[in-house]
């Protein structure tokens, strides 16, 4: 009966109140946010680092923010999930820009190294993973464009010379992309995944 | 991006509004040029709105943003909705199974923290407890005496013959003589790990003073690139009490510095480490004294 109540009870508790606990260092709090979120990080990270191991590690790293730095959550962000997402995606995109630097700094910068950078983006997304994307919803230019600055952390600078296109024209693809998300999503989730 | 031009209406209605207002016209101008530049960066600013939710913008444009979203409710509101569009792009990604083992090491990682917390707080608790112990003084048997003082001679020898040299080491010297002054001053005996081995001399320590003496005898000699290392141990770890070496009699007397004042740990060991010391025990310990 007691167990039956505290699934109850875990069901009602939100985030904030999990959170609440986890700053006074209880790990039965971790443990749910983690059950809660974990996979979503994981996900993200595996989908921007491309490598299981290192996204396991970044998973962990995230987590032990949570429980260590519980404070950090700032309020202005709505809800604790999109928090944790978007510190996902900065580690995994300063971890990404280290990793390129190394390259860099191994190989000369020339063009065939740059492509050979750019390389896992031409690579066809098989259907399955293709399913989940929201970006799937857009024109291939206006997909590449966000992908690469918001996924792949490159500078539109960067994005611009490898597309041999004008910089105003890249801001007004990831302009009109992300304007194109908007007003679907206001519409009503009908046909998003 | 266009700049903001005044009309020939709004000029003309600036002119006359400037004739009427011939006193104060250099307030009224700035008034209106604080809203031309609040209206201009406005429009900018709405632009760049998706961008910055993104993460797009450079951080002198992101700080721009960042001043005009704290005073315009309308950008701010337009602000949260695409927020809500980078968030659904983050959660819009290949669902991955995560391998068991990484919540399972999270979260014995917190749990191994926590009970380093509970018995942090624990022994907060305990430590009132733990200072009247201390203040019921010690009981010696009346052998105990002898051996003090001829500890006490052996340590004034010692001083004499090689301890105390320095400035610091008067320093110490002042802090070794307060400490036979306390009242409560305790004496540890010092072990062995091997059970059949005698006894190897004592801590003398107080409870309230982090500077303990430590005197030792039948140590083994050591080479020039060894010494031994104290550790102090308390609930919540372990940390460094100082090196030293024996003479060639196999005697050694130690001020042990700690961090904190000597009743707060539970144990004293002693391991044989490189010269210099090492950062934390790199081979088993060879004495060791409770301290509670
Ligand atoms: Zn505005």
């Amino acid at each position: 009966m007691q167990s039956h109540s505290a699934e109850i009870d875990a069901a009602v508790v939100s985030d904030e109140q999990l959170l609440v606990q986890v700053l006074a260092r209880d790990p039965a709090a971790l443990r749910q946010l983690y059950e809660r979120h974990g996979s979503a990080v994981y996900s993200l990270a595996q989908y921007i680092l491309r490598d299981a191991a290192v996204a396991e590690e970044l998973t962990q790293e995230i987590f032990l923010t949570v429980w260590n730095k519980a404070e950090q959550y700032q309020a202005d962000y709505a809800r604790f999930r999109t928090w944790l997402l978007s510190i996902t995606r900065n580690r995994a995109i300063d971890q990404l820009r280290r990793r390129r630097r190394r390259i860099q700094s191994a190989l000369s910068l020339d063009d065939a190294s740059v492509a050979e950078e750019f390389a896992p983006l031409v690579e066809p997304i098989d259907s399955q993973r293709e399913l989940h994307l929201l970006l799937r919803h857009l024109p291939p230019e206006q997909r590449l464009a966000i992908e690469l600055c918001y996924f792949q952390g490159y500078t539109h600078e960067e994005i611009a010379a490898h597309l041999h296109i004008p910089l105003g024209t890249l801001k007004s693809r990831i302009l009109l992309g992300l304007k194109k998300l908007r007003a679907m999503l206001k519409d009503g989730d009908a046909h998003l995944p | 991006m266009m700049p903001w031009t005044l009309g020939v209406s709004e000029t003309v209605a600036l002119r006359s509004a400037l004739d009427c207002f011939r006193c104060g016209g250099t307030e009224f101008i700035q008034a209106i040029r604080r809203n031309v530049s609040l209206e201009m960066q406005h429009s900018q600013v709405q632009e760049q709105i998706p961008l910055y939710a993104v993460g797009g913008l450079t951080e002198d444009e992101s700080a721009r943003v960042a001043q005009h979203l704290d005073v315009c409710p309308s950008c701010r509101a337009l602000w949260s909705e695409y927020q809500f569009v980078a968030a659904e792009l983050l959660e819009h990604v290949p669902p991955q199974i995560v391998p068991a083992h990484v919540g399972a090491r999270l979260l014995n990682l917190a749990a191994a923290d926590a009970r380093r917390d509970a018995s942090f707080e624990k022994r907060r608790a305990a430590r009132s407890e733990r200072a009247r112990f201390w203040e019921r003084g010690v009981t010696m048997p009346r052998w105990a005496f002898g051996l003090l003082a001829i500890f006490l001679l052996f340590l004034f020898g010692a001083v004499g013959a090689f301890a105390w040299q320095s400035q610091k080491s008067n320093a110490q010297a002042a802090q070794v003589q307060q400490l036979f002054a306390a009242r409560n001053l305790k004496f540890v005996p010092i072990r062995s790990e091997d059970a059949a081995a005698n006894d190897k001399g004592y801590l003398c320590l107080t409870a309230q003073n982090s500077t303990g003496l430590l005197w030792l005898y039948n140590l083994a000699p050591l080479d020039h690139e060894h010494v031994y290392q104290v550790w102090l141990r308390d609930n919540m770890g372990r940390e460094n009490g100082g090196t030293f070496r024996a003479d060639y009699d196999g005697r050694a007397v130690a001020v042990i510095q700690a961090p904190r004042p000597l009743g707060e740990y539970q144990e004293i060991g002693i391991t044989i480490e490189p010269t210099g010391g090492s950062l934390a025990p790199t081979t088993p310990r060879v004495f060791v004294g409770k301290l509670d």
